[in-house]
């Protein structure tokens, strides 16, 4: 196996990795630093931005390769689906931890 | 034009733009002309029809208005019905009763033809005939005005968000709202796009995406691609479940949401109707707005439950039956409708003799343990009745049925999951979208959205909206890829 198939077959399990990782920083930083600004803005906001801007910078990325790519695709749409789920699942849960309303 | 489409995408825009531009006293005008535009881009042809019930409906409520003789305003209301169901009963059951009388007639072995006329079914007839139904019953019943102005009226059988699957709006809600001055204002633009995504997310994610293992069981049924056994019957059963929520309750969201991006709030049509713990409850949770309509106009007119056990059955039979028959011009939804019946006749029946039961069993009635297992069997009931609802005939209703209970032997589920087509990527789909449907329903459903319409949302909530329509879009792209994408099912009663 060359270096782009070993790539290519673990690419969704570094995807799904990225995506727990990135929200369950996200989620420790909202526990742990609430109301904790720098600046104008609270860390836990400045956190999910990043979040949101990791995510954005690689599926748009990954969409447009494998939109005009659908051969060399590295990643199926239905794998990125599965990613982008799972990424809005933990957000949702995260965002209403520790809601006023809830 | 169906909500999940480029032409939706760049008409919705425009009309709300025009919408906030316009003064507010020609609104009315751009609307109108919006929601004709909109129907004619399904079935321009068409417009007539609704353009007939709209003036016949209009002018019979003003001579109900005019007049005070009693019997001159009975006979403007049967005018407005007959007129409106007429049309209705005409191009929705019209082949459905010849065909029925055709082979009656061959049972008893009399020399008959068959005959049925090429006729197209009007999208959204069955909604809109009742909203105009609604209206004259109403200013016959003296509890609203009649409406002056022809203008509000028209838009009121038409407007766009609802036309063509509801919810099937009352007149003193919708009418005052089309007048008033609805200033733009963030709290109800932020609402409104929020549901319209939660709608497409519906939509798109989960019934679009579920409805190719549901056709798997039901469309191949006596065919070489025929994967009917036990196991695929229930499962695709509970999918379809679950696909006939997300599309219908999906079609509502982004409905109620065109709406509140104006500044006018639709009635609800859904409220967790999976959560329900007995089936009249269920039918409180679903479709709310056909079953008002169908409690109001009907089961309270023959007598509802102020009459003796029997009547009182009687009117939830017809009731149930007009409901099936409402849906659709086939035996199946006749059946459906009389199960549903039938399960509230014995709900009914049997409740003080279960909740005895429960006392004698020394088991609180109202502790989780009875409330679960009432929502699950709730659920397996209403499933039952799907098979009946998504049967493409009675006599594959026959083959399913027989196939529930006698296809269990020698299946293995890997196999069976393989026939529909059910890949270990979809079954983690579908179990990561349903997940996040119960996060999003829920979300509309409790105090979240009047906190965030107040606040506005925290950057998280908007981080994870974003993650959502980014899923919308990956499955959007995938339905695209694969020729998928589909109507909505309710636009076909």
């Amino acid at each position: 196996m060359n270096e782009l198939t070993i790539f290519k077959s673990s690419l969704f399990l570094i995807l799904v990795l990225v995506t727990v990782l990135l929200n369950t920083v996200c989620f420790i930083v909202k526990m742990t630093m609430k109301g904790k600004k720098v600046g104008r803005f609270e860390i836990s906001d400045i956190i999910s931005v990043v979040n949101m801007i990791v995510h954005a910078v690689i599926f748009f990325g990954l969409l447009l390769y494998t939109v005009f790519e659908p051969n060399g695709s590295l990643i199926s749409e239905e794998e990125l689906l599965i990613v982008m789920l799972l990424s809005s699942v933990l957000s949702m849960l995260i965002s209403n931890t520790g809601r006023e309303d809830k | 034009m169906v909500f999940n489409s480029i032409a939706f995408l760049i008409f919705f825009p425009i009309v709300l733009l025009l919408y906030r531009v316009i003064p507010v006293k020609y609104r009315w005008i751009m609307l109108l002309a919006a929601s004709y535009y909109f129907y004619c881009s399904w079935q321009a042809d068409l417009l007539y029809l609704i353009l007939f019930t709209t003036v016949v409906s209009y002018l019979c409520s003003h001579g109900i208005a005019k007049t005070n003789d009693p019997k001159k305003k009975k006979l403007y209301l049967i005018i407005a019905l007959v007129a409106s169901l007429s049309v209705l009963f005409f191009f929705k059951y019209f082949n459905f009763l010849s065909e029925n009388v055709v082979n009656l007639l061959k049972l008893f072995a009399l020399p008959v033809s068959d005959f049925s006329l090429k006729l197209i079914l009007p999208v959204g007839i069955s909604f809109y005939t009742f909203q105009t139904l609604s209206y004259v019953i109403d200013v016959y019943r003296g509890n609203i005005e009649a409406e002056k102005h022809f203008g509000y009226y028209a838009l009121y059988v038409s407007y766009f968000p609802q036309l063509v699957a509801g919810p099937i709006e009352r007149p003193e809600n919708l009418i005052p709202q089309l007048k008033t001055d609805n200033k733009f204002n963030v709290a109800d633009s932020t609402v409104g796009l929020k549901m319209m995504m939660v709608g497409f997310f519906k939509k798109i994610v989960i019934a679009d995406q579920l409805s190719k293992y549901v056709n798997a069981v039901y469309n191949n049924l006596g065919t070489d691609a025929d994967c009917a056994n036990g196991f695929t019957v229930v499962l695709a059963t509970v999918l379809f479940a679950v696909q006939i929520y997300c599309d219908f309750s999906g079609y509502t969201d982004i409905a109620i949401g065109c709406a509140r991006c104006m500044g006018i709030k639709l009635m609800q049509n859904f409220n967790d109707p999976y959560s329900a713990t007995n089936i009249k409850t269920f039918w409180r949770r679903w479709h709310i707005s056909l079953t008002s309509w169908f409690t109001d106009y009907v089961y309270i007119p023959l007598g509802g439950s102020r009459c003796s056990k029997a009547r009182h059955y009687l009117n939830i039979m017809i009731v149930f039956l007009l409901s099936g028959i409402w849906h659709g011009a086939a035996w199946t939804f006749i059946l459906w409708g009389v199960v549903h019946g039938l399960y509230q006749i014995i709900g009914d029946i049997t409740s003080k003799p279960r909740s005895a039961m429960w006392k004698k069993l020394n088991v609180d009635e109202k502790g989780p343990f009875v409330t679960w297992l009432r929502r699950i069997l709730t659920f397996c009931l209403v499933c039952f009745a799907w098979i009946m609802f998504r049967a493409n005939s009675i006599s594959d209703l026959g083959k399913l049925i027989s196939t529930l209970f006698t296809g269990w032997g020698g299946l293995s589920i890997s196999a069976s999951l393989d026939s529909m087509g059910l890949s270990l990527t979809g079954i983690i789909i579908t179990i990561l979208s349903i997940i996040l449907l119960k996060i999003l329903d829920e979300q509309i459903e409790t105090k979240a959205v009047p906190t965030e319409a107040g606040k506005g949302l925290s950057v998280e909530r908007a981080n994870a909206y974003v993650f959502v329509c980014w899923a919308i879009a990956i499955a959007w792209l995938i339905l695209l890829r694969n020729n998928e994408a589909s109507s909505f099912i309710y636009f076909q009663f």
